[in-house]
């Protein structure tokens, strides 16, 4: 008992300056998002569940690893928990027909990233020259939920991967709180299927600023 | 020369052509788009979509609808669900014709207010699974309308509710225009749908005999329930199961949970009919009578039947 307790009060101690942190409002430096929302999620821990046939449990785990080896390049460090209600971050993946049955808005889209509780923690500014400075609204992410569907034919199986690795980095980093899409069509973020499975500069130092 | 390199030859001919022709095609014959005064879709929702096309408005009707109508709400979900089912009233099929009226629009709690006229964009949706078809709203693109003055404003951020003129050239910026404009998008609209939606999907709503049904379905299984948990729509739950006996369809059956009515409940045993969806995994073989709960009275005499056909 002793030892949880200490435990769980070195968990906090080290935890709260990321929340504070994370939730003090600030000028941001960058804002390459559409939206106007920014967040971040203090646990980024990722449960994993995968249904049917979808992938092969090698291959889901691979593209997983992968997203989270991309994030850590911002600095952005993730775990894997067994334990459901202990996951910030829920990845489904599985047969397109029944990941759409489980969500339908999954429909018409390569993957999506779905905020199950988050709290809206304050405000950060942004000096952006059209319109003037506006307001960036920052959420904490307590619990997001993604799905990703096994893809259909591709003529190239390496198209197949790289556009699975993009995916999965996409939708982790909305789960991270890369909320709304990039402008640029370079980028992970862009809200466009591709093949770009590498974060640039721009996807990192978005959300970076925010931890 | 030899066959093969003949072969490689007029393969290469062949897609340099292709190549020439279809830009040529690009060229001559531009893709219309209307410009967007916004581009993104709706701030503040709740969903992030990783789109397949570019995001514009003629690649939502081309590729991402099965269905563009104009509808008054007559219902929405209830209050504070995240995300559930609107009634709405077609007063106007723009795009493909809705099997019936009023139809249900699948999409956030807090998209569409009741009693407000839209034109939207709809991905028409169907599976056995679920008790009726429905449509998912493209959220991308929801579109106030105000018929006596033939005005369209778009929705660009969701909580606040805050519509604006959505595209550049105001004169689209009308119902009737932007209705002519759709309508010449339905040619392109045929051949692209079917790719990224479930036009090709057809459930069957019963089996006109448990003869019929137990020859149309690929697995028959006997399961217990030994988690059950209610999807994030409370429409169905998902179970993880136990197989007690595979009537029919030896060996896997390719899943470790299923969809399940929202009742359903851990202990509990059903009798499930499933057939195997081309891409993969499997569905309810038929809307109704697929799934028979051991407090069904029909479930016994069905799991004699089962038996003694194994035996």
């Amino acid at each position: 008992m002793r030892k949880v307790i200490v435990i769980l009060a070195l968990v906090l101690i080290l935890a709260s300056p990321i929340v504070v942190s994370a939730m003090a409002p600030r000028a941001l430096t960058v804002f390459h998002s559409d939206g106007t929302t920014i967040g971040f999620n203090p646990n980024r821990t990722i449960w994993t569940h995968l249904f049917d046939d979808g992938f092969t449990p090698t291959d889901f785990a691979a593209y997983v690893d992968h997203a989270r080896n991309q994030w850590v390049r911002a600095g952005i460090h993730t775990s894997r928990v067994n334990d459901r209600p202990a996951a910030s971050i829920e990845i489904f993946g599985g047969t397109r027909i029944r990941l759409e049955e489980e969500e339908p808005e999954l429909i018409g889209k390569v993957g999506v990233a779905i905020i199950v509780r988050s709290a809206h923690v304050g405000n950060h500014t942004f000096d952006c020259p059209d319109p003037g400075v506006r307001s960036i609204s920052n959420h904490r992410v307590d619990l997001m939920r993604v799905w990703v569907p096994q893809r259909g034919f591709l003529f190239f199986w390496w198209q197949r991967t790289d556009r699975n690795r993009t995916t999965f980095t996409h939708e982790l980093g909305h789960a991270l709180g890369w909320f709304g899409h990039s402008r640029n069509s370079q980028d992970v973020m862009y809200g466009v299927d591709g093949m770009r499975p590498e974060l640039t500069t721009r996807d990192i130092e978005h959300l970076r600023q925010n931890y | 020369m030899t066959k093969g390199r003949k072969t490689v030859l007029v393969a290469v001919v062949v897609l340099l052509v292709s190549a020439v022709a279809y830009a040529a095609v690009s060229v001559l014959f531009p893709t219309r788009r209307l410009a967007l005064t916004e581009f993104h879709g709706p701030r503040g929702g709740t969903v992030f979509g990783l789109s397949p096309v570019e995001p514009t408005f003629e690649n939502h009707v081309i590729w991402l609808s099965t269905n563009v109508i104009v509808g008054t709400v007559l219902t929405t979900p209830p209050e504070g669900a995240s995300v559930g089912f609107y009634e709405v009233q077609v007063e106007e099929n723009i795009l493909s014709r809705t099997v019936e009226s009023p139809i249900k629009v699948y999409g956030e709690g807090n998209l569409l207010t009741q009693g407000e006229t839209y034109l939207l964009l709809l991905a028409r949706f169907a599976a056995a699974e679920y008790p009726f078809d429905f449509y998912v709203a493209r959220a991308d693109f929801t579109f106030r309308v105000d018929i006596p003055s033939d005005q369209v404003q778009r929705l660009v951020n969701l909580p606040e509710r805050v519509f604006i003129a959505p595209f550049q050239d105001p004169r689209y910026n009308s119902l009737s225009r932007l209705r002519e404009y759709i309508r010449s998008l339905a040619p392109a609209n045929k051949v692209h749908s079917s790719q990224f939606l479930r036009n090709n999907v057809q459930v069957i709503e019963e089996a006109p005999s448990q003869a019929a049904l137990i020859n149309m379905a690929d697995h028959i299984l006997l399961v217990e329930v030994v988690s059950a948990e209610p999807i994030r729509n409370g429409m169905l739950t998902r179970v993880e199961f136990t197989t007690l006996n595979e009537f029919k369809g030896e060996g896997r059956h390719g899943t470790n949970s299923l969809l399940l009515p929202p009742d359903a409940k851990v202990n509990q045993r059903f009798i499930i009919f499933l057939v195997e969806a081309e891409e993969g995994g499997v569905t309810w073989a038929t809307r109704r009578g697929s799934v028979v709960a051991e407090d069904d009275p029909e479930f016994s005499a069905l799991l004699e039947k089962l038996t003694a056909s194994r035996r």
